[in-house]
């Protein structure tokens, strides 16, 4: 009897534990997801895009390819069936890196073009719609890769969209595409589960946009789309040259009824390429999103917490002069070689936090292209990025007179050793060498930096630094406005480049206010060649 | 002694049997909260309470009397119209857009092709006469349908503090639905963008058919609410414009602000709304006097052919509302605040032709 007892006594304690732990576990996992859930929470409420065909399978293989050899025999025995023919499918050179070390790069995009045995597939290359059998000697190495393979669902979301892209289309898993999809003449919401995948495990997660397509050419188009909203989503690019997309998104609002003579004022809200749960080595994109230069038309988008990394030019190019009010509120760029480009004017502003980090250069403004910024952080903290490092940079070009402006309300820049010592050629300009602000336009730059701190770093301690503002007449003339109010790190050094030109029409105005680490604290008129002296106080001058 | 050792099983017994139903409960109480938490799908996100969007469009035939009884083209009716909201629009397009000459509704219906108009009398369809009928050559398109005025309103009281709502198809409504004593809760649609000139409408469209000086939402004491993405079509028929698109009515300052975001009257989704057309709406959003405002947060608003202005604060509340990413097009002023109080804007700022 005692024997029964003991054994109740056991078994009720052993299922007191097994419910516990699991209701500690729903919990713990519960907070966990709260704690991710961000300002922008994901909810789902539309419909399914697999309702209209697309087939959420993307899986990850580990396995061998010999030098030479288009065929991939996967680690585990039985990984294909003869239905995996015609996907997608992208190689990752793995060496003998860990099994979550995946960031070698992306070595063949393509198409499985044969299942010769459940372990064993021929990989081939997309001819339009016909998934053919590679013949090129690939690769050159007998080694271990890993592939992402999975069902083209190109025309699949592309049916999505035209079927219900006036709705709610929720993305509920990962996709893989080979041609850009296209919003056109859309107003309704494409939303996924969030900003952030993991294509590290066989079974990815996430609401994942896999690119297997051909480089040049962007993964999402916009056009004459009005109050669209795309949200959620984790955008995966190709670092394969060959493979890799213009842009994750590009957009243009086009003169075509009914939405012609309107702004778009579409949205786009959490929106990431973060690398840090995908294969592969960047950059993933020649650019993060791309403003197509429609002249009589007005982008006046919003984009909140766009999160962009690893890019081979640019974070945003903004080329279209009627970009006249586009708010980008909690933008993060980093490894990239220009966070900001915008040659043919427009405006926008910056709210919240915008974080460069590892960004060559910041801002790269003409034809008075105006930036406002809540609150700009600029990090370098690697020596590698880019080559150069620049604050901002108002190019000369051949669309108008007129610089930039670049206003920033609060906000700090970190040097980093990559400031050219050297001439360095960016998106077809020479920067200066050793300049922070560099410009090559002889007309009207402003730069006003309020509560502003510019900063050494462990790559370049700010005593070391031979850096300053390249504010020179070019050739003859300029007309600047600086100011630096209640600012930090400006030495005598980063100051003396500044200089009016001798052109009667050329006239600067420096003010700086400073308190540490030395104490500048003037505002001087610039004219007919008189360089801007730092060292010059006056008691009252402001 | 071996007395105490069965009453020490026993007391162990009865232990486990409390850890053991204590954990039971715990673990579907605990199961029970997280299904429920924060915005999950616990309250429907179908429409409830008898809301219908039934709604179509017809052309009347030219020539009708002005007794208010109009014949259209094509058998479409039945006695199930009767009581239905009615939109007129006038037969003279101007850039493919026409203005509203007659909002109310059908008061009775004579045979498959000929109603006679009405007007709204609290809840009663009242016959009225319709003069302009007959006078011009061409046909005038009209949009009827299911007034949902008392439906939608039951859906706001029924919605719960962690609940959600989204509409997602058109609604029309001839009085104000109003948010009272609300402390959270969800009240969206699909964009803030839509139309409702031919079918299939597309978006979460409200459409006013009741008189002017009323507002379509009023928010009267109520805080901690996410109403979204809703395009509002008003009315360019000066007797049935709308005083504003919500109304912000506030006795007492609420703990937790209201967030709005994505609301407009985008042009060119209505007959009656052309970029750069005629008035739909006095005010975009309108908060009315006192001192008990706010800071009430609003973002992606985008207002066009506004009668007074896009922002109209007559509440002198600090802080007061907040303004992110907002299009005031066509509007006799963007903000219009006399009270005192204070306005904060944030993002892009869009104003064109304010006159």
């Amino acid at each position: 009897m005692n024997k029964v007892r003991i054994a109740l006594l056991v078994a009720g304690l052993c299922i007191s534990a097994v419910f516990g732990f699991y209701n500690f576990f729903l919990l713990l996992n519960s907070t966990a997801a709260e704690a991710q859930a961000s300002e922008y929470p994901a909810t789902l409420d539309g419909t399914d895009v697999s309702a209209f065909g697309v087939r959420y399978d993307v899986k990850l293989a580990a396995g061998m390819i010999s030098a030479g050899s288009n065929k991939f025999r996967a680690t585990s025995a039985t990984v294909f069936s003869s239905a995996d023919v015609g996907k997608d499918i992208i190689v990752y050179y793995r060496g003998n890196g860990p099994m979550k070390r995946m960031t070698r790069g992306n070595v063949w995009t393509g198409c499985i073009g044969h299942v010769d045995t459940p372990a064993i597939i021929a990989i081939g290359s997309w001819v339009g719609n016909s998934c053919v059998p590679s013949t090129s000697s690939f690769p050159a190495l007998t080694d271990m890769y890993f592939i992402l393979y999975g069902t083209d669902n190109t025309a699949a979301l592309q049916s999505a969209i035209e079927h219900g892209g006036n709705d709610i289309l929720d993305l509920k898993g990962s996709v893989m595409i080979k041609n850009s999809i296209l919003f056109f003449h859309k107003t309704g919401k494409f939303e996924g589960m969030g900003p952030e995948g993991n294509l590290t495990t066989a079974t990815p997660s996430g609401s994942n946009i896999i690119w297997a397509g051909p480089a040049g050419i962007p993964m999402i188009k916009l056009r004459a789309d009005v109050l669209m909203t795309i949200t959620n989503v984790h955008l995966v690019g190709n670092g394969n040259p060959a493979h890799r997309p213009s842009a994750f998104v590009d957009l243009a609002q086009e003169m075509r009824p009914p939405y012609a003579g309107l702004t778009s004022m579409d949205s786009f809200i959490n929106i990431s390429n973060d690398p840090a749960g995908q294969p592969g080595q960047g950059p993933f994109a020649d650019t993060g999103v791309y403003f197509d230069d429609q002249k009589p038309e007005n982008d006046v988008h919003m984009f909140y917490s766009l999160r962009l990394f690893n890019l081979a030019s640019t974070c945003v190019d903004d080329e279209n002069q009627q970009s006249i009010a586009m708010d980008f509120k909690d933008f993060y760029c980093a490894n990239t070689p220009v966070a900001w480009y915008a040659p043919h004017g427009g405006q926008e502003d910056f709210t919240g936090v915008f974080t460069a980090s590892n960004v060559g250069q910041v801002f790269h403004q003409g034809r008075f292209n105006r930036a406002a910024v809540d609150d700009l952080e600029v990090t370098n903290t690697s020596r590698a990025e880019a080559g150069y490092s620049q604050l901002a940079y108002f190019e000369s070009n051949k669309f108008s007179a007129g610089g930039g402006q670049l206003i920033v309300y609060k906000g700090r820049y970190e040097l980093s050793s990559n400031i050219p010592t050297h001439t360095v050629t960016v998106l077809g300009h020479r920067l200066t060498p050793y300049t922070v602000i560099d410009t090559d336009n002889s007309t009207i730059s402003v730069i006003d930096l309020q509560n502003f701190s510019f900063l050494g770093s462990s790559n370049l301690p700010l005593a070391n630094a031979n850096w300053f503002f390249n504010l020179t007449p070019d050739p003859l003339r300029n007309n600047i406005y600086l100011r630096c109010y209640q600012c930090s790190g400006l030495s005598a050094q980063s100051l003396s480049r500044i200089r009016s030109g001798t052109n009667p029409s050329s006239m600067d105005i420096v003010e700086i206010k400073q308190m540490s680490p030395t104490l500048i604290y003037t505002r001087q008129l610039l004219t007919g060649g008189r360089p801007f002296i730092p060292s010059l106080r006056t008691l009252r001058p402001f | 002694m071996k007395k105490d050792h069965v009453m020490r099983y026993r007391r162990l017994f009865l232990l486990a049997l409390i850890i053991m139903v204590q954990a039971v409960v715990q673990f579907g109480l605990g199961r029970s909260i997280l299904s429920n938490r924060g915005l999950a799908d616990a309250f429907p996100t179908h429409p409830r309470h008898g809301l219908t969007s039934d709604i179509r469009t017809a052309y009347i035939i030219p020539g009708g009397s002005s007794s208010g009884s109009v014949s259209i083209f094509g058998a479409l009716l039945s006695a199930r119209d009767v009581n239905k909201d009615i939109l007129v629009y006038d037969a003279a397009p101007f850039g493919g857009y026409r203005r509203n000459v007659f909002s109310g509704c059908i008061q009775s219906v004579s045979n498959a092709k000929t109603v006679g108009l009405g007007t709204w009398s609290g809840g009663a369809c009242v016959a009225t006469g319709f003069s302009g009928l007959g006078v011009r050559g061409s046909a005038w398109p009209i949009i009827y349908g299911m007034d949902d005025t008392a439906a939608l309103q039951s859906e706001v009281d029924a919605l719960g503090a962690n609940q959600r709502l989204i509409l997602r198809e058109t609604h029309l409504i001839h009085d104000t639905v109003v948010f009272k004593n609300k402390t959270g809760g969800e009240f969206g649609g699909v964009t803030a963008n839509g139309q409702v000139r031919s079918l299939p409408f597309t978006g979460s469209n409200l459409v006013w058919v009741g008189p002017a000086r009323k507002p379509m939402f009023k928010f009267e004491n109520s805080g901690g609410m996410y109403i979204h993405d809703l395009h509002f079509v008003g009315n360019s028929n000066p007797g049935n414009r709308p005083s504003a698109f919500i109304d912000i009515a506030q006795t007492i300052r609420v703990p937790i602000p209201n967030r709005f975001a994505g609301i407009s009257n985008m042009a060119g989704g209505a007959w009656d709304n052309p970029p750069g057309g005629w008035d739909n709406v006095d005010n975009g959003i309108y908060i009315e006097p006192g001192f008990a405002g706010s800071p009430h947060e609003f973002i992606n608003m985008r207002f066009y052919n506004v009668g007074t202005a896009c922002f109209n604060d007559q509440n002198s509340a600090k802080p007061g509302p907040e303004f992110s990413d907002i299009t005031c097009q066509h509007a006799r002023v963007v903000l219009y605040c006399v009270n005192g109080g204070s306005v904060s804007f944030s993002g892009a700022t869009e104003t064109l032709t304010v006159v």
